[in-house]
């Protein structure tokens, strides 16, 4: 008994240990499994950050604007990794660099020479790679530690670690076509652009596609269990019943997803499906599109799902791994998870059971005069945490209407808008939030001790227009990809649909500011602790006030010392944040907006901060191919 | 005249104003310049900037004009003014561009204006 119990002890010891030792690492794209985006790491504090300086800084050489041969442009939003004492990065190109954790210089590459093709998205990206090292490593064998990298053509490669070899024992020859499993052959293949989430010797793997692009028999968005060291699959999720694969599709799930190390559920964020802005031909129920799913890891069961939005006709993608965190309320620890969305509600459900912690009412939403609709009458809303878009758009921006003639709110007047879930409509419809969020793909990050959850926001506002197929094909007619790239197809349905951002002819937002915001909760109450504009907008190259904010894409990291890491704004600078106050410590210029989550890791008793500085060229043409790293001086 | 003899005696030629201006808007020019081609640089290629590279030569060939060209009494007045305006608005420019040498040179060049006019105020009582 003794024995039995000194044993638990020194497990319990080891584990904590190891759990300690993990935390100064960050082996995967939200830092942990639990997608904390926390680091315990306490060399930079509040009081000295302002020294912070460039430590090390690479160009992997792989970005494009069009020019120079390359047909795409390029998207960098990995977030660099450090396990192994490597620090790894994937590529726009899919390659993977792994870097000397100190210097930055290239230990190794690896290069797939993988086709550089925009098949599924506006152009080629990466939100880089996994990593995976086994339990009980065989001394002297490769492959003892992976690293993976996705690819827009559906094909997982396999690297060992240390060499930067391909695992010939993984699949076929170290790669794994999961276009194998596409249900929907012909139509597009299945873009492993997020790496693969791995819990034990498991990967589980989502993808990508265009489901704006196909209204019927587009790829059901099935997400697989599959083997880490030889890539057998071990299960398939099916996503959508089978009766509405024929009529629908998608409902993948293509953002990073987060698991619970104790329980071994992994959280999956689904997507809308397919066609995003017109349901007329799914009217089938299908529970899981747009939700929240938690699946047993080891097996693909499913043991709750909530649904977050019903019949989703405005791509309100389900976009990021929930936060998972526990939380003191009313004496108890709670083991809950939190979602932030598109929508800009952010829902808190216990993680164990999906209930509410926080009430989530049914509300009635505005109502869908398309012929054929089958909109849902009542949408969830959540009060508490207060949402992070408000319910009312910011209404017309004075001095965008007045530069462009009152065009503003001439266009304004003829669009249709009846506040949060406006549905898409033949006349416009002014969606605030609209499917660019509200919330991206980085999600938010948490203070485990304090419990306060940290996240970014965008305000944005876009035009929904449904168009009758024949006034589709008329209008797209002649139009070169360019000038097609709002036109969105929903082939086998009877409209097709416009969505553009609501600008005026200069290309100056017709809304209100502010265009982005870093808001702090404490989760033991729901309350908001602050909220502040973040980052600066710059309109030929002058600065706009502060309190503008900017639109962000990306994700905060949070310290034990009390500071938030971010890039994400459109100003091509990064910032370290007072986790008490929201006052902006310190920021560095850099090559290009840092549109990825920053990592930071320990290594030989130095703290560094990772930024990946790709730029989006959707929202601003400055791209770059600059992974940056700081550090206090020794 | 000697060095020394220039510290001893302060020339209140309004000349010295405007070569003050024309230095500062020289440099200035030479910062957009550089500004406007640094690699990924936050105002790099941008018509901001290119604004400001206009507005900097603008002020230096108004202040080369004035400092070293012959001109009427009524056209003095106007180039003052101009001058003024330009440095005013470059100054802004700087601001919202966030060049703060650009800024601290604009600084300068208005120094050099209120010194030109200062020194040239007798002149115009005189006239």
């Amino acid at each position: 008994m003794l024995k039995a119990a000194f044993i638990g002890l020194a497990a319990t010891a080891a584990l904590t240990a190891g759990a300690s030792a993990q935390s100064q690492n960050w082996d995967t794209f939200n830092g942990d499994l639990m997608a904390q985006k926390y680091s315990s790491a306490t060399q930079i504090t509040p009081q000295n950050v302002k020294n912070l300086k460039l430590a090390w800084q690479i160009h992997t050489g792989d970005h494009s604007n069009k020019a120079f041969g390359v047909p795409a442009e390029t998207y960098s939003e990995a977030t660099p990794i450090f396990a192994n004492n490597t620090v790894y990065i994937g590529t726009p190109f899919y390659r993977v660099l792994a870097l000397q954790p100190d210097t930055g210089k290239i230990k190794w590459t690896f290069d797939p020479h993988e086709a550089r093709k925009a098949l599924t998205q506006p152009g080629m990206k990466s939100r880089g790679v996994a990593y995976w090292q086994s339990a009980s490593p065989q001394a002297g064998q490769a492959c003892q530690k992976i690293v993976y990298i996705g690819s827009m053509t559906a094909k997982l490669y396999a690297v060992d670690a240390d060499s930067g070899k391909a695992c010939t024992s993984f699949a076929q020859n170290g790669v794994l076509n999961i276009d194998q499993w596409n249900t929907a052959k012909g139509t597009w293949p299945m873009s492993i652009l997020q790496p693969p989430t791995v819990y034990k010797n498991t990967l589980i793997i989502g993808w990508a596609g265009k489901d704006w692009a196909i209204g019927s028999h587009a790829p059901a968005g099935n997400v697989f269990g599959v083997d880490a060291q030889t890539g057998k699959l071990k299960w398939t999720f099916n996503v959508l019943p089978p009766e509405a694969v024929k009529n629908s599709g998608t409902a993948n799930v293509w953002a990073s997803m987060s698991v619970d190390p104790k329980t071994g559920i992994v959280y999956l964020p689904v997507s809308s499906p397919s066609p995003n802005y017109w349901g007329g031909n799914r009217k089938e129920k299908l529970p899981y599109a747009t939700s929240i799913t938690a699946l047993d890891s080891q097996t693909g069961k499913v043991v709750w799902s909530r649904q977050l939005v019903h019949h989703d006709i405005w791509d309100y993608d389900t976009n990021s791994a929930p936060v998972l965190m526990d939380i003191k309320k009313d004496g108890q620890t709670i083991p809950a998870l939190v979602q932030s969305t598109k929508q800009g509600f952010l829902f808190v459900l216990n993680r164990k059971t999906g209930a509410p912690i926080y009430p989530i009412t049914e509300k009635p939403v505005p109502r869908s005069d398309i012929p054929g609709e089958a909109d849902s009458p009542t949408q969830p809303y959540v009060s508490l945490p207060q949402p992070v878009v408000p319910d009312k758009w910011s209404g017309v921006n004075t001095l965008s209407d007045i530069a462009s003639g009152g065009q503003c709110t001439r266009m304004f007047k003829k669009l249709r808008y009846d506040g949060r879930f406006t549905p898409p409509s033949l006349q416009g419809s002014l969606e605030y939030p609209p499917t660019i969020g509200g919330v991206e793909w980085g999600g938010g990050a948490a203070d485990p001790v304090h419990g306060i959850y940290v996240v970014n926001n965008s305000y944005t506002a876009q035009i929904y227009q449904l168009l009758k197929r024949k006034d589709y094909e008329a209008k797209t007619k002649g139009m070169t990809p360019e000038e097609a790239q709002d036109y969105y197809p929903q082939s086998g349905t009877p409209y097709g649909v416009y969505v553009h951002n609501f600008f005026n002819w200069l290309g100056m937002p017709c809304w209100a500011p502010p265009y982005g915001s870093l808001s702090a909760y404490d989760m033991t109450t729901g309350k908001l602790l602050w909220k502040k504009p973040f980052g600066e907008v710059q309109w030929w190259g002058f600065y706009m006030p502060k309190a503008w904010g900017s639109v962000t894409i990306g994700a905060p990291i949070i310290t034990k010392t009390g500071l938030i890491f971010i890039g994400a704004s459109m100003d091509s600078r990064v910032r370290a944040i007072d986790l008490k106050s929201g006052k902006v410590l310190w920021k560095a210029d850099v090559d290009a907006p840092s549109v990825a989550i920053p990592a930071t890791y320990t290594y030989k008793g130095k703290q560094y901060v990772v930024f990946s500085a790709g730029g989006n060229p959707l929202l601003t043409p400055k791209i770059s191919d600059q992974v940056v790293a700081f550090a206090l001086p020794s | 005249m000697p060095l020394s003899d220039s510290i001893a005696i302060p020339d209140r030629s309004p000349l010295n104003g405007a070569r003050l201006i024309a230095i500062a808007a020289a440099v200035g020019f030479v910062i957009c310049l550089v500004d406007y081609f640094t690699p990924h640089g936050t105002i790099a290629h941008q018509w901001g900037t290119l604004l400001v590279l206009i507005s900097t030569l603008l002020m230096l060939g108004a202040s080369c004009w004035i400092a070293f060209g012959a001109m009427s009494r009524g056209l003095l007045i106007l180039f003052q003014v101009l001058i003024i305006l330009d440095i005013l608005g470059t100054a802004v420019c700087a601001y919202f561009l966030e060049a703060p040498a650009l800024l601290v040179f604009m600084a300068v060049a208005l120094v050099g204006w209120i010194w030109h006019l200062a020194s040239d105020s007798p002149r115009i009582s005189a006239s």
